[in-house]
């Protein structure tokens, strides 16, 4: 597989990360924001195992049968988590053709699928590059957006008036954030495998650090309206508007189309690398097959993989598996000697 | 394999009827509206196609309705001014923030008496000039439909500028 | 002529050779061959008509031919021509006909003598060709103002001129089975990766066709054979550009007839590149860089984005903007996307008239696309007026960076249909689509987006920035550092 350096792979990660908050839905409030940071470093605690692993040249791809089909199982799930999560929102953020029933969602669906092909089929290293470049590009386009939605800021909003449980914030930031197939998968083919844990933190750690901060801008925007949000960050982005007579909440759908085609895509080329793995006679068709695969899991089971403690023990069923695996194996090491 | 995909989906995109989609002079933009007890008026930004009032309190139905009534298809996104009436303010300006997609700084105000009789009377630019003014001179509360929806959110006191036919209203 | 035909050995007998070269030839009428005796020995002096300076050959060759002292043998004549004799500075020997015959089309003067089975041959090229002159592309304020021309050995000598150091090698070869078109491979020895030298060589000796008439016909050869939408080769008319590239370590293809240099590898961010910008000062420079690349957006993006919001967004223009688009529309009989494409096209139909047709008519050509077609359109009602100022300032933007003018010119087309179709989320794929083909643009280990992607610091200084030379001078950059393999 090719390698992609170090940057190339956080903007591949943050990328779905973000757009995963895009779609975050509900009621949100600063104890949210502390429970995604919180939720980012469970997450790293769970995949340091993994990442040792991977310190000593042990990579998804190397790994036995079993582990790699339970992480293609994880990551057509995950595709279909996010294919639903764009279903739910897009029509929020004026996509063409979403309110048009069940053909409009396929359309929508059927477009980015077909990007996406293209796309994992000119490879990591592409996908990687562009990611970056993408990444860069929709960060300042949101930066735009929230500087001028700032100016409609409620401080107040960032009082926690209810009592939220902290625990149930942490399990939906769990299971929002990461995609760990990719993850591992990606981590994996990166340059330097020597610097490989020191980059799987610096993402969790930026990963938490942005989702928080993502959070509460939201909040301080949508802080007056957040019971009738539905969608408090595509809201927070539509409020943004630098002139009374001037809009800019297209900057957002731009942004929140170009996450959606790299999100999904991410976790289109960890299934055609599995899938390559897994059945190489598969020469051709892998990614198409995955990716039809993610459209059917997100429309018959998305509203399932929404619920916060489903994303939850998907996201951590890879990590855990390898966790075990990794235990296992020291035994039979420490036993043979 | 590309190309197939490419064969197939241009034409699937094509025959989902996007040639047909309306073209902006096929529209009517509102640019006020007043949602009264009994009625909604709405009155758009091109002067020939008047003002419309539909006989009816929800705006949800409402708006078919006028789009019947003047044979276009009504554009929202553009409201500069909302007048309240005798109605549910609350649930009205949900409706309106999210199915009509108005401009956050779409203002929001009360109306002393009918506001249809208003915006007969008044030229919608010229009242959203007044309350702009009296912004700027503190003599109005601020009035975007994102401040006036958190008020009634929050259970605070209404505080919307007065509108009647001879302009802006001191409090009552 | 056959490639057994090309090995043949020269025949010792002149008369025979003759025969043969006349055969060979089809007697064609412009092989002049001048038969004569020299120092006792039968010789014949072979020329191509209008290929070689008839006063080099008056002056030069036949004073000194004819007046040879007599010899014992023929090889003793050759010996003595070779040895003794300076008649040209680029004499060369051929023992076949294949070598022969291609010098003679080339323009040396070709001494067969009876007996000897090989041919002496003469550099006293004279053929016709155009004079140094401006570059048509590629305008510069502050530079120079030399172009290429179609003589490939002009072309080196302006490399020359301006690269005076023994690093710089120019290696001649020809490709092209019937043309035996002269190409020139220049790189800096100590500068050029030996991999990327032996690769585009290697890609080179794969080109088996029958004439090489433009530098078209070379860079697919020496591009990658996946679909790229954008070259990883460049193409420049300058030789100072080509100069600066080649200090960089890169590669140069010359090819005889074309007044282009092909550079190998380029990058994106050069397209944005004039040589302008290292004449002004760095905060100028900067400043029109990045109107540049500004210009490239507009180009691609404007008609359709215009489209888009017109038809699908229409809340993101202000209310002002917004009457006067449906004031506008109103008597326009087509929908916003089929005037656009119209408009595009009939932009292109002047566009390539401008470039095709003869200069008398190109008057008429401004009348009718400005007048009749611009003003008479729009009073109509045909087309819209502003939808006719999008695509002007898109036309505008577009020739602002000719160099990614084909490529500028389809992807507006296709902006404007995903627009057109699915507003701003159709944009948004097509962008993705278009981003990863430019991304996956590599050849030889280089990728094409860098230094953006992958991300170099240092290379920001002549990117993003234009750092002044003092920074830039102890640098020492060369394209290497961009070569994946070495990170």
């Amino acid at each position: 597989m090719n390698r992609i350096n170090n940057s190339q792979f956080i903007a591949l990660m943050l990328i779905g990360d973000v757009f995963v908050l895009f779609c975050l839905s509900g009621t949100v409030t600063a104890m949210t924001a502390t429970g995604f940071g919180l939720g980012s470093l469970l997450q790293l605690i769970i995949c340091l195992p993994a990442m040792f692993s991977l310190k000593k040249g042990s990579t998804l791809l190397e790994s036995g049968k079993f582990l790699q089909a339970a992480a293609l199982v994880l990551a057509v799930f995950r595709g279909g988590l996010l294919f639903s999560l764009l279903w739910s929102t897009s029509e929020t953020v004026y996509i063409p053709y979403e309110g048009s029933g069940v053909s409009g969602k396929l359309l929508v669906a059927g477009l980015i699928a077909a990007v996406c092909v293209y796309i994992s089929s000119s490879g990591i290293k592409a996908l990687a590059r562009s990611a970056l470049i993408a990444a860069a590009l929709g960060g300042l386009c949101l930066a735009t957006v929230v500087i001028f939605a700032l100016a409609h800021m409620d401080r107040e909003a960032l009082e926690v008036t209810e009592r939220q449980g902290i625990f149930s914030q942490i399990l939906r930031g769990f299971g929002a954030g990461g995609s760990l197939s990719s993850l591992i998968l990606m981590l994996g083919c990166t340059e330097n495998s020597g610097s490989r844990r020191k980059t799987g933190t610096v993402y969790f750690f930026a990963r938490g650090i942005l989702s928080a901060a993502v959070i509460l801008t939201a909040v301080l925007i949508c802080g007056g309206i957040m019971e009738i949000t539905e969608f408090p960050v595509a809201m927070a982005a539509q409020l943004s508007q630098p002139f009374p007579v001037q809009r800019i909440d297209a900057l957002f759908l731009i942004v929140f189309s170009v996450f959606a085609v790299y999100a999904v895509c991410v976790e289109a080329v960890t299934a055609d690398n599995l899938l390559n793995q897994l059945i190489p006679k598969l020469k051709k068709y892998r990614s198409t097959a995955a990716l039809a695969a993610m459209c059917g899991v997100g429309f018959f089971f998305g509203k399932a993989l929404r619920q916060p403690w489903v994303a939850a023990a998907l996201a951590a069923a890879l990590p855990v598996m390898l966790a075990v695996r990794l235990i296992f194996r020291r035994r039979e090491v420490s036993s043979s000697e | 394999m590309k190309k197939m995909l490419m064969l197939l989906l241009f034409p699937a995109v094509l025959l989902t009827g996007c040639s047909s989609r309306g073209n902006v002079n096929e529209k009517a933009y509102l640019r006020a509206a007043a949602v009264d007890g009994d009625s909604v008026t709405f009155v758009f930004f091109n002067e020939d196609e008047g003002t419309v009032t539909v006989p009816l309190s929800d705006p949800e139905k409402a708006k078919p309705a006028a789009e019947l009534a003047i044979g276009k298809e009504i554009f929202t996104g553009h409201t500069e001014i909302v007048l309240l009436g005798d109605c549910d303010r609350e649930e009205v300006l949900k409706h309106i923030l999210k199915k009509w997609r108005v401009s956050p700084s779409c203002m929001a105000v009360e109306s002393d008496g009918k506001g249809e009789i208003i915006l007969k009377a008044r030229n919608p630019k010229r009242l959203t000039g007044i309350i702009e003014q009296a912004q700027e001179k503190d003599l109005a509360p601020k009035c975007d439909i994102i401040t006036v929806l958190s008020r009634l959110l929050d259970g605070e006191p209404e505080e919307m500028p007065l509108l009647s036919v001879y302009g802006l209203e001191s409090e009552k | 002529m056959t490639r057994d035909e090309d090995k043949k050995v020269i025949r010792s007998g002149l008369n025979e050779s003759l025969c043969y070269i006349k055969s060979v030839t089809g007697s064609s009428s412009d092989v002049l061959i001048n038969e004569f005796t020299t120092a006792g020995i039968s010789c014949a002096l072979l020329c191509c008509d209008g290929m070689v300076s008839s006063q080099a050959v008056a002056e030069t060759l036949m004073p000194a031919l004819t007046g040879i002292p007599e010899v014992k043998n023929p090889a003793e004549l050759f010996r003595c021509i070779r040895e003794h004799m300076l008649l040209s500075t680029d004499m060369a020997e051929s023992d076949d006909y294949g070598d022969m015959l291609r010098r003679l089309h080339s323009g040396f003067a070709i001494l067969l003598a009876e007996g000897m089975a090989k041919a002496l041959a003469f550099g006293v090229q004279g053929y016709a060709s155009r004079s140094v002159q401006e570059p048509s592309g590629e305008g510069n304020i502050l530079g120079s103002h030399e172009g290429f021309t179609e003589v490939v050995r002009t072309n080196m000598s302006m490399l020359r001129r301006r690269l005076k150091t023994s690093e710089l090698v120019m290696k001649l070869s020809t490709v092209g089975s019937k043309s035996m078109t002269d190409i020139c491979l220049c790189y800096m020895k100590d500068r050029v990766p030996e991999k990327l030298l032996k690769r585009i060589e290697s890609s080179l000796g794969e080109i088996n066709l029958e004439s090489v008439l433009s530098t078209g016909y070379v860079r697919p050869f020496v591009e990658r054979r996946s679909f790229e939408f954008f070259s990883s080769t460049g193409l420049t008319e300058r030789p100072d550009v080509l100069c600066s590239k080649l200090v960089e370590g890169r590669v140069a293809i010359l090819v005889d007839g074309v007044p282009y240099g092909i550079i190998i590898p380029r990058l994106f961010c050069e397209s944005f590149h004039t040589l302008d910008d290292y004449a002004y000062k760095p905060y100028y420079s900067i400043f029109m860089r990045w109107i540049r690349y500004g210009a490239f957006i507009i180009a691609i993006l404007l008609p359709a984005v215009y489209t888009a919001i017109a038809m699908y967004h229409p809340e993101l223009l202000n209310s002002t903007l917004l009457l006067l688009l449906v004031q506008e529309e109103e008597n326009a009989p087509l929908s916003i996307i089929t005037e656009a494409v119209l408009v595009l096209l009939m932009y292109e139909v002047i566009r390539e008239a401008g470039i095709r047709l003869p200069k008398p008519v190109g008057g008429a050509v401004s009348i009718i696309s400005g007048l009749i077609i611009g003003d008479a359109a729009v009073k109509s009602g045909l087309v819209s007026t502003p939808l006719l100022t999008m695509t002007a300032l898109s036309a505008l933007g577009g020739l602002v960076v000719p160099d990614l003018a084909p490529q500028i010119t389809v992807l507006r087309f296709g902006f404007l249909v995903a627009g057109g179709m699915l507003g701003l989320f159709g944009i948004s794929l097509l962008a993705c689509a278009v981003l990863t083909n430019i991304c996956a643009t590599e050849d030889y280990g280089f990728p094409f987006t860098a230094p953006l992607s992958p991300f170099f610091r240092e290379g920001m200084g002549d990117t993003v920035f234009r750092l002044g030379f003092r920074k830039m001078q102890n640098r020492g950059f060369t394209v290497e550092e961009y070569h994946e393999q070495n990170k």
